[in-house]
C-alpha cells in the first residue's frame, strides 16, 4: 500500500452528498408544523361553534385565560386530534418503512398485511359483546398484535422470501372472513358501530389516548433509528448484511416486534387508517433513496404530514361534519399505489 | 491470527449425505491459502460452515479462539468476509456502500475516520471517481471491486473471500489479488480465498487446499498440489502443467475432459 492519498476532502465530499437530504428533513418538519396548525384552525363544527383564527391562536398561547368554550374546543378537542394525526402518521410511516426494508418489498405495510383488518375484528368482537370503549381499544390492540405474531410465526422459516408477505395476506383474508361472520350475526345497531369504528377516525382522540400512543412511539422509534446502518446493510440483501456483521435474524425479530407494537397502538384508538404506511416509505424512497438514516425519518415525517393534511381535508370536504380520515387517506393512497405498480412494471430500479 | 479447522462436516437440510465431510486444515498468519476444486464440490459451503452461517459439526478456531466462544459481533469484527452472492441493486452511493464495511464503528453521524478510511481504500482500488455514483449503476466487475473495498476497509485481522475475482477483467483480477497479498503480508493476516482460476490460485497462494467429493484431496504448496495427476483426479480434465519461467509458479493448460462428450447436432 504505497500509494499516498490525501484525505482532506473526505468529510466535505460526504457532506455534499447528504446536504440535500438534511434540507428535505427540515422542510418536512416545517410542513408537519404547518399542517398541524391548519388542522387546529380548521373547524368541522357548525358555524355556531366557530372560533376565529385569532381566538384559536390566543387560546393556544394563553390557554388559562381563554373562555371555557374556546378552551374545550381547542385544548380538549382539536389539539389532541391534531397531535394524534402527526404521531400516528409518524408511527405508521416509520413502521411501513421498516417493514419494507426487512421484507425487501415496497408493497409491504402494516395495512396491506392486515394489521388494520385484525384490529377491526378485535374491536368488532368487543362491540358485539357490548364492552366499553376502553375494552374496544384493548381488543383492537390485542388482535393487531396477534396477527403480527401469526404472520411472523407462519413465515419465519423463510423470512427472506415472500412467505412473510403471503402469510400476511392469508391472515388478512382469515380476519376478513371472521369479520363477515361476526357482522352476519350482529344486530343492526352493533353493525352500525362496527362500520363506524372501521372507517378510521381521529375524532375519538383524547389526551389519555394520545399520551399512550406518544409513549409507545417515543420508546419504539429511537430503538429503530439506532439501527439505521444495520437496516441500510439489509437493503443490500440478507446475505450481504450477514457478511457485514449484522445478526439478520435477530434484527428482523426485534424490528417486527417494534413495528407491530407501533402499528397496533396506532390502529387501536383510531381504527384502520390505510396507505400511510405505504405512501410514506414510497415518497421517502423517491426523496432520499435508501440510506436508512434519512429514509426512516423522512418516511415517518411524510406519514405525519400526509395524515395531518388528510385530517384537514376530512374536515373541509363536507361542512359541519368530519369525514372519516381513513377514507381520505385511502383515496389519497390509490394514486400512490398505482405509481408503485407502474414503476415496477417499467422494470426500473426504485429511485 | 491463524485459522484452524478440525473435522468440519456439514449436511444440507433434508440431504442424505454431507456436502463436506471431515475437513481439517490450517491457515497460518501472513499467508494466503486458497481453496480450489470443481464446481459444487463445497468450497462456499465450507466457508459458510466455518463462520457459522451454516451450522456444521466440528471445530473452528480463529486466532486461537473457538468460534463457538465468540459473539456474533466479535466474530465479524475479527473477520473480513466477502460473499460470493451479489448484493441487491441498491441506490446507495458507492461511498456509502464502502462505508458499510465499517458497520461496527459507524455512528448516525459518520466519523471523519470512517470516511477517510473508506476514501483511502477506494483510491487504492482506483474507485474514487465512482464514489458518488449509485451502486446499481455500476458494472458487475465494478461492483465486485466495491465489495473488495468494503471487505478490507474494516481492517480485518482475518480475511475470508469467496471468489474475489469473479466477474473481474485481467487488470482488476491482478489488482485485487496484489492488494490482498500486500495486505496479508503487511498486516500479517490469515487469508483464505476460494478461487476458480487455477493459474491465479497457483501464483498468489502460499498454500492450496484441493477439495474433491467433500474431503481434502490434496494440500500443500502450489507446486505440490497443481500436478497433472491431481487436477485430472479432482476435475476430470487432462491438463498440461508447466512451471512458468516468468512467475515461477505452475501453469495449467487444459487439454480434454476425461469423460469427453460427443456433441452431435
Amino acid at each position: 500500500m504505497k500509494r499516498n492519498v490525501d484525505n482532506d476532502s473526505g468529510r466535505a465530499v460526504y457532506a455534499r452528498q447528504n446536504h440535500r437530504k438534511y434540507l428535505i428533513i427540515i422542510t418536512l418538519i416545517l410542513l408537519c408544523i404547518v399542517a398541524a396548525v391548519l388542522d387546529i384552525l380548521t373547524a368541522a363544527a357548525s358555524p355556531a361553534y366557530r372560533l376565529s383564527t385569532k381566538e384559536v391562536l390566543d387560546c393556544l398561547i394563553h390557554p388559562l385565560q381563554a373562555s371555557s368554550a374556546a378552551y374545550v374546543i381547542v385544548i380538549k378537542m382539536r389539539l389532541p386530534i391534531s397531535i394524534m394525526a402527526l404521531v400516528i402518521g409518524f408511527s405508521l410511516g416509520a413502521a411501513g418503512a421498516v417493514m419494507q426494508t426487512i421484507l425487501h418489498n415496497p408493497l409491504a405495510s402494516p395495512y396491506t398485511l392486515g394489521v388494520g383488518t385484525a384490529a377491526g375484528f378485535g374491536a368488532s368482537v368487543a362491540i358485539v359483546l357490548g364492552l366499553g370503549s376502553i375494552a374496544t381499544s384493548a381488543m383492537a390492540f390485542a388482535f393487531a398484535m396477534l396477527i403480527c405474531l401469526m404472520i411472523y410465526f407462519l413465515g419465519r422459516n423463510n423470512v427472506n422470501s415472500g412467505s412473510l408477505i403471503l402469510s400476511g395476506i392469508a391472515c388478512l383474508f382469515l380476519f376478513q372472513a371472521l369479520q363477515a361472520l361476526l357482522q352476519y350475526g350482529a344486530s343492526e345497531d352493533q353493525n352500525q358501530s362496527i362500520v363506524f369504528w372501521s372507517f378510521g377516525s381521529l375524532q375519538r382522540t383524547d389526551w389519555p389516548k394520545l399520551l399512550i400512543t406518544v409513549i409507545v412511539v417515543a420508546v419504539c422509534v429511537p430503538l429503530i433509528f439506532k439501527d439505521s446502518w444495520k437496516y441500510t446493510a439489509l437493503t443490500m440483501g440478507d446475505d450481504k448484511a450477514v457478511s457485514l456483521g449484522v445478526d439478520v435474524a435477530r434484527l428482523k425479530i426485534k424490528s417486527f416486534f417494534l413495528i407491530s407494537l407501533m402499528a397496533a397502538v396506532s390502529v387501536c384508538f383510531t381504527g384502520s387508517i390505510g396507505f400511510i404506511g405505504l405512501a410514506g416509505p414510497h415518497v421517502a424512497r423517491m426523496l432520499v433513496g435508501e440510506d436508512q438514516r434519512f429514509y426512516l425519518p423522512v418516511s415517518a415525517l411524510c406519514g405525519a404530514a400526509i395524515l395531518s393534511a388528510a385530517s384537514v381535508i376530512s374536515k373541509i370536504i363536507q361542512l359541519g361534519s368530519v369525514f372519516p380520515v381513513g377514507i381520505v387517506t385511502s383515496i389519497i393512497g390509490v394514486p400512490f399505489f398505482f405509481s408503485l405498480v407502474f414503476r415496477n412494471n417499467r422494470g426500473g430500479k426504485r429511485a | 491470527m491463524s485459522i484452524k479447522v478440525k473435522n468440519l462436516q456439514y449436511t444440507y437440510p433434508k440431504a442424505k449425505s454431507p456436502v463436506i465431510k471431515d475437513i481439517s486444515f490450517e491457515v497460518p498468519d501472513g499467508c494466503i491459502t486458497s481453496i480450489i476444486g470443481s464446481n459444487g464440490v463445497g468450497k462456499s459451503t465450507l466457508i459458510k460452515s466455518m463462520i457459522g452461517i451454516f451450522k456444521g459439526i466440528g471445530d473452528v478456531w480463529f486466532n486461537d479462539e473457538n468460534k463457538n466462544d465468540l459473539s456474533h459481533r466479535d466474530l465479524y469484527h475479527l473477520i473480513g468476509y466477502m460473499t460470493q452472492e451479489n448484493a441487491l441493486l441498491s441506490s446507495l452511493s458507492v461511498l456509502d456502500v464502502v462505508l458499510l464495511g465499517r458497520l461496527g464503528t459507524l455512528n448516525i453521524r459518520v466519523q471523519d475516520e470512517d470516511i477517510e478510511k473508506a476514501m483511502t481504500m477506494m483510491k487504492l482500488l482506483h474507485l474514487e471517481h465512482l464514489q458518488g455514483r449509485p451502486f446499481y449503476a455500476l458494472s458487475g466487475g465494478q461492483r465486485r471491486m466495491v465489495d473488495v473495498a468494503q471487505t478490507l476497509v474494516r481492517e480485518p485481522k482475518i480475511i475470508i473471500m469467496d471468489e474475489p475475482t469473479a466477474n473481474l477483467d485481467l487488470v482488476n483480477e491482478l489488482q485485487v489479488l496484489e492488494l490482498v497479498k500486500s495486505y496479508t503480508r503487511q498486516k500479517n493476516t490469515a487469508t483464505l480465498l476460494t478461487l476458480h482460476d487455477l493459474n491465479l490460485a497457483a501464483r498468489y497462494s502460499d498454500h492450496l487446499v484441493l477439495l474433491k467429493d467433500g474431503v481434502v484431496f490434496q494440500e500443500g504448496t502450489p507446486d505440490e498440489v497443481i500436478t497433472e495427476e491431481n487436477i485430472k483426479e479432482a476435475y476430470g480434465v487432462e491438463v498440461h502443467v508447466h512451471i512458468s519461467s516468468k512467475t515461477g509458479t505452475p501453469m495449467v493448460l487444459p487439454l480434454t475432459a476425461v469423460n469427453k462428450t460427443e456433441y452431435i447436432f
